[in-house]
């Protein structure tokens, strides 16, 4: 190798390094700064003005799902497909996801998406299957979580009550909105009428 | 491995561990994901670099005793901490992620001193005669230096879709920025050492490695595809995976033409792992550009289809890398001990338990997507699942059992009897890879 074509691949070299940290940082910017801002905008435009926050029992009850690996089967994330729609509701909106630190989004659905889980079962279910969950569902695969109760399903521990709670104010805030909160969002929403449905 | 076999276990036998509050599925699932990455690849990726790293520069590494705090503080404040806080309930639920903070602080200082260890020798010579596995392996340290902290830290800052966002790049960012690089500089290392000739070129290698640092990082918004993420962002990491399919054809084209002549099944076990691997990772990678597609996406999004692929890529395609790069440095260690037949044993028992895997789970998400289009009952998923689910607990036992063989291939047998099994070539490994031979100026 002449001593001109080695400087000519070495300047080649440095040009690629900058550019390859060049290239990250344009992944941060262009699918990490610039969707938050985008979403963010959205959030200002399309929630409700006074949404109802979540129960410091409720945010206990997010900490105790987190913990223990429930977004690894269940999403809270409503794609805009028909699928999506027609089974679980609405497609999730910026602003509902908007005190989810950390999110849970999931990216698997072993059993269905929770989005909208509030609301659509008992709390007496919800304790009888969080403590034996093939005593309700005889198919399913759900873990049980007993140690969340006092030895029976009628004596839920603090954690459990949390936990519960949590579940059923699951996709509240987007209910509460109701109609004039749909009719806010769709105002705020740049987005043509099917993908709201 | 054990807590992926827990896992699988109790998709099937969900009572299995009840009372047993740190034995949940979700806390072992969490235990699973961290301990393949960090436990298992990062591990071999080190002990590699400590075989390859002296050939590739001309000189020895930093120091003995930084490798033994590099060891110390990776195993004994990493994974050991790690393990039980998760287990114990002290996690991120975030995929790839799932060490606490206070874990994550060690991992990033681990780095740190990995950079220092295995670096400086790179920048000796001059970079316009490194060779590819070199590039791969200071990218790989330099990027998850970069992408670890985002991926850990940030998530926890940024709220809801906008964490979401940040959690897709790093998903894909610990695969393709610190476990791909690190597998390709092992295959591109153990190639040519094995079959005694240069790659195919030296130019190829050169273009996919850029490629590739450039494409990967924008790939991650592909797990959010049809969310509320801005639909421009989901897009250009649709476009970017599609481009990554033609780097890794690039790729893998180079790497099949420098091992022509050495047949499906290469006489040596390092190659054989490694060619194997190769095959993986095209399969995974056309796999990974087909599903970004949106009308792909949406059938098989969610399903086992996606734990079919990640199996594919970090079992498949990194660990028989990983496994080839280990079994090609003990062939040249004197005093390590080498047992050629559980190595083979090894390698059988893997390819039989991933190929199964795979096949049974791509087919498991197939179902599971039908069964949710067409507006079925969600538990009958649930129930169609669960004879893939019995057979992959099978076929896990047999993978488990080839790592097992591997440990043991690894571990028992005549001390230096891998240099005797190792080919017999009149040009080194020396000679094909080390500045010395100054390979890339070949095409100038």
């Amino acid at each position: 190798m002449s001593i001109r074509a080695g400087r000519a691949l070495r300047t080649a070299y440095l040009v690629a390094s900058v550019a390859g940290v060049a290239f990250f940082a344009l992944s941060v910017t262009l699918l990490g700064v610039w969707p938050a801002r985008v979403l963010n905008e959205q959030t200002r435009a399309m929630a409700p003005e006074h949404p109802l926050e979540p129960t410091t029992s409720e945010r206990r009850g997010r900490a105790i799902y987190a913990r223990e690996g429930c977004a690894y089967c269940h999403t809270q994330q409503i794609r805009y497909l028909h699928a999506d729609m027609t089974r679980f509701g609405a497609p999730t909106l910026a602003w509902e996801t908007r005190r989810d630190t950390p999110h849970l989004w999931g990216t698997r659905r072993i059993g269905p998406d929770l989005s909208r889980a509030g609301g659509t079962r008992s709390l007496d279910w919800q304790y009888a299957h969080l403590f034996a969950p093939r005593a309700v569902v005889s198919e399913s695969v759900m873990p049980g979580y007993p140690s969340l109760f006092d030895g029976a399903p009628d004596r839920p521990r603090q954690e459990a009550r949390d936990l519960v709670g949590y579940l059923d104010a699951l996709g509240r805030a987007r209910a509460l909105a109701g109609p004039e909160g749909e009719a806010h969002a769709r105002e705020g929403c740049d987005c043509p009428d099917d993908e709201m449905a | 491995m054990t807590f992926g076999l827990v896992a699988a276990l109790q998709l099937v036998a969900p009572d299995v561990g009840r009372d047993v509050a740190w034995l949940g599925w979700g806390r072992v699932r969490y235990a699973h994901t961290q301990g393949i990455m960090l436990g298992w690849l990062a591990n071999a990726f080190f002990a590699f670099l400590y075989h390859a790293v002296p050939i590739l520069t001309g000189r020895p590494v930093t120091s003995a005793r930084l490798g033994v705090w590099l060891f110390a503080l990776w195993n004994f404040a990493v994974m050991l901490p790690g393990w039980a806080l998760v287990l114990a309930g002290v996690s991120q639920p975030l995929e790839w992620a799932e060490f606490p903070l206070v874990v994550d602080v060690v991992v990033v200082a681990a780095l740190v001193l990995a950079a220092i260890q295995f670096l400086p020798g790179f920048f000796q010579r001059g970079i316009e005669s490194m060779y590819v596995s070199s590039w791969y392996i200071i990218g790989a340290l330099v990027f998850t230096l970069l992408s670890y902290p985002m991926g850990n830290l940030v998530p926890e800052l940024l709220p809801g879709a906008a964490g979401a966002a940040i959690s897709g790049l790093w998903i894909h960012d610990a695969v393709g920025l610190f476990v791909t690089p690190m597998a390709l500089a092992i295959i591109y290392f153990v190639i040519p050492a094995s079959t005694g000739r240069p790659v195919f070129s030296h130019f190829l290698s050169m273009l996919g490695f850029w490629l590739l640092f450039f494409l990967y990082p924008l790939n991650g918004t592909h797990h959010y595809v049809f969310s509320v993420i801005p639909m421009a962002a989901q897009l250009a990491a649709i476009v970017a995976s599609t481009l990554l399919g033609v780097d890794v054809l690039i790729v893998v084209t180079n790497l099949f033409l420098s091992m022509r002549g050495a047949g499906v099944l290469p006489r040596d076990p390092a190659l054989r792992f490694v060619s194997t691997g190769t095959v993986f990772y095209v399969i995974v990678s056309l796999q990974g550009s087909a599903q970004a597609q949106m009308s792909v996406n949406q059938a098989v999004h969610f399903t086992d289809w996606v734990i079919a692929h990640s199996h594919l890529a970090m079992l498949g395609f990194a660990s028989f890398a990983a496994a080839g790069g280990l079994v090609h440095a003990w062939q040249r260690m004197a005093d390590a001990p080498y047992n050629a037949r559980a190595i083979s044993w090894a390698y059988w028992l893997m390819v039989t338990g991933l190929v199964a895997m795979v096949v049974d789970l791509t087919a498991a998400g197939l179902v599971q997507g039908q069964l949710w289009t067409v507006g079925a009952p969600w538990i009958d998923s649930v129930v169609a699942s669960r004879p893939y689910w019995v057979l992959r607990a099978y076929v896990g036992l047999v993978l488990a059992s080839g790592f097992i063989a591997l440990l043991v291939g690894l571990t028992t047998g005549t001390r230096g009897a891998g240099m005797a099994v190792r080919p017999s070539r009149t040009r080194d490994e020396h000679d094909v890879v080390s500045p010395r031979s100054t390979p890339v100026t070949e095409a100038l």
